[in-house]
């Protein structure tokens, strides 16, 4: 009885997760579709643009951070209007020397661009809030250290929160992966990169008007962020963080997927593991710290998003390891059954109910294809036989990491909670 | 047919579930061939660059 209310369980939570995909893939079409009619058009004339304060932070990046401020230099953008701080934050490295240099240049002299050597904790968030205190822009725009902002991404971020200024208390645009064809890895990743940002990010802001904003590339309203008191120093992801904090102050997350801005993506296993688990952990914390607003009088907008979340990282998860778990273990009994037909799978299902697993199974898998080269197909270039090929490769190999990261995260969230130990600040490692 | 649980109905609601799935899914397969069919008519013949 037992095992047959996971399987039912693994078949409802299955058609859930394969509901929320083609919705949100019916979202992407309509936002989409939109966007192609909409052509860009930039503006000669940007005097009514407002002030932003662009702010960088740095912990040792000595390798990326000149050629992350020459793009920001190189924003088409009213020079007069664009403050940037660079936090040079616990560097133990040449990041502050190289940045002094550029700063030296004579192209760059006219510019408003302050370094800030930083000794202090907080990590990422701490860095944030200091140069926070020390922002004079209307807006402020985050880029982390290796970013590499394509020369309108400010303009675009600025554009869309002009649209609806009093509803707006943040924009954020989309990240690309600069190294998407390194390794099989980086490819991977890409692949996730885009479906995240083409079908699940334009889905949720077409259909609710949802966003989240991410760790770079994005603006939020000085004001507003300093009404929240800035960035949570305890938060791991502290971009999640945040933006439960806007959203419930009745404010939106715009999207502008015009502004775009390349990142370096971990090459190795082990960067990419690290990395990901930090991200798991901290949307666990984030999860957790925000389900309250689903028993309370909270908008249906922060049920959905708290709902989501909660989804993704412990519901789904959770249904994909029972019917992963079903599956091998019939699989390996049906092979031991060849040679000793008297044992039986504890998993067997004398009903039909065990084939609809199977559908719900198949189901799953073509919509994931399908969601990913939805994603490909409006990324101009990107839909070729080789990411094809790789779609349908990586639910079997990259997407089952998956897994492995959130069992690895969640079993940390608890030592932690339990011992009580405290997060470290992971960095992501950087190369040439 | 009843199954080991006894739930008939829930091989109904599997069917009626899965039946709209795939219309869903043929649905969402034809708008993406079409869609993917238009921006390389419109774009990639501009010899956009791959990387």
């Amino acid at each position: 009885m037992i095992v047959e209310g996971f399987l039912l369980f693994a078949i409802v939570s299955i058609w859930i997760a394969v509901f929320e995909s083609v919705v949100m893939m019916y979202g992407a079409i309509r936002f989409i579709r939109r966007e192609h009619r909409n052509p860009n058009a930039i503006p000669a004339d940007m005097d009514h643009f407002p002030t932003v304060t662009v702010m960088v932070p740095a912990h040792n990046e000595e390798i990326v951070i000149a050629t992350t401020v020459e793009h920001i230099l190189g924003l088409n953008y009213p020079q007069e209007k664009v403050q940037i701080i660079v936090i040079a934050d616990n560097c133990t490295d040449d990041t502050a020397g190289r940045l002094q240099r550029l700063k030296a240049r004579p192209a760059y002299q006219d510019r408003n661009l302050q370094i800030m050597e930083r000794v202090g904790t907080g990590g990422k968030s701490g860095a944030l809030n200091d140069a926070l205190k020390q922002a004079t822009g209307e807006w402020i725009c985050i880029y982390d250290a290796d970013a590499a902002p394509e020369r309108n991404a400010l303009f675009f971020l600025v554009q869309k929160a002009m649209e609806e200024p009093e509803k707006y208390g943040a924009v954020f645009g989309r990240n690309k992966a600069r190294n998407r064809n390194h390794n099989f890895l980086s490819s991977c990743i890409n692949l996730e990169l885009v479906t995240i940002q083409r079908v699940h990010h334009t889905g949720l802001w077409e259909l609710f008007k949802l966003g989240t904003i991410p760790g770079t590339n994005f603006i939020v309203r000085t004001a507003l962020m300093r009404e929240i008191g800035g960035w949570d120093e305890d938060a791991i992801t502290e971009d999640t963080a945040v933006s439960f904090e806007i959203l419930t102050r009745g404010q939106l997350i715009a999207l502008a997927p015009k502004a775009e801005a390349y990142q370096q993506e971990p090459e190795q296993l082990s960067v990419y593991m690290r990395q990901r688990e930090r991200w798991a952990k901290g949307n666990y914390r984030v999860v957790m710290d925000n389900l309250h607003h689903l028993f309370n009088t909270s908008s249906w907008r922060i049920k959905l998003h708290v709902l989501y979340y909660a989804a993704s990282y412990f519901w789904f998860m959770i249904a994909l390891i029972i019917s992963d778990i079903i599956f091998v273990v019939n699989i390996v009994y049906q092979i031991i059954g060849l040679f000793n037909p008297a044992v039986v799978s504890p998993f067997q299902f004398t009903s039909d109910v065990y084939i609809y697993l199977v559908i719900a199974w198949a189901l799953m898998y073509y919509i994931y294809v399908l969601q990913i080269n939805l994603a490909l197909a409006s990324d101009i270039g990107q839909s070729n036989t080789r990411n094809f090929i790789l779609s349908c490769v990586s639910y079997f190999t990259y997407a089952q990491l998956f897994l492995v990261i959130s069992l690895k995260a969640f079993y940390s969230m608890v030592v932690d909670r339990i011992s009580g130990r405290q997060n470290k600040w992971y960095k992501t490692q950087r190369f040439d | 047919m009843q199954t080991a649980m006894g739930t008939h109905w829930f091989i109904i609601v599997c069917m009626v579930v899965t039946g709209f799935f795939a219309v869903a899914v043929l649905g969402l397969t034809i708008v993406t061939l079409r869609f993917r069919a238009k921006v390389i008519r419109d774009f990639d013949r501009r010899k956009w660059d791959d990387c």
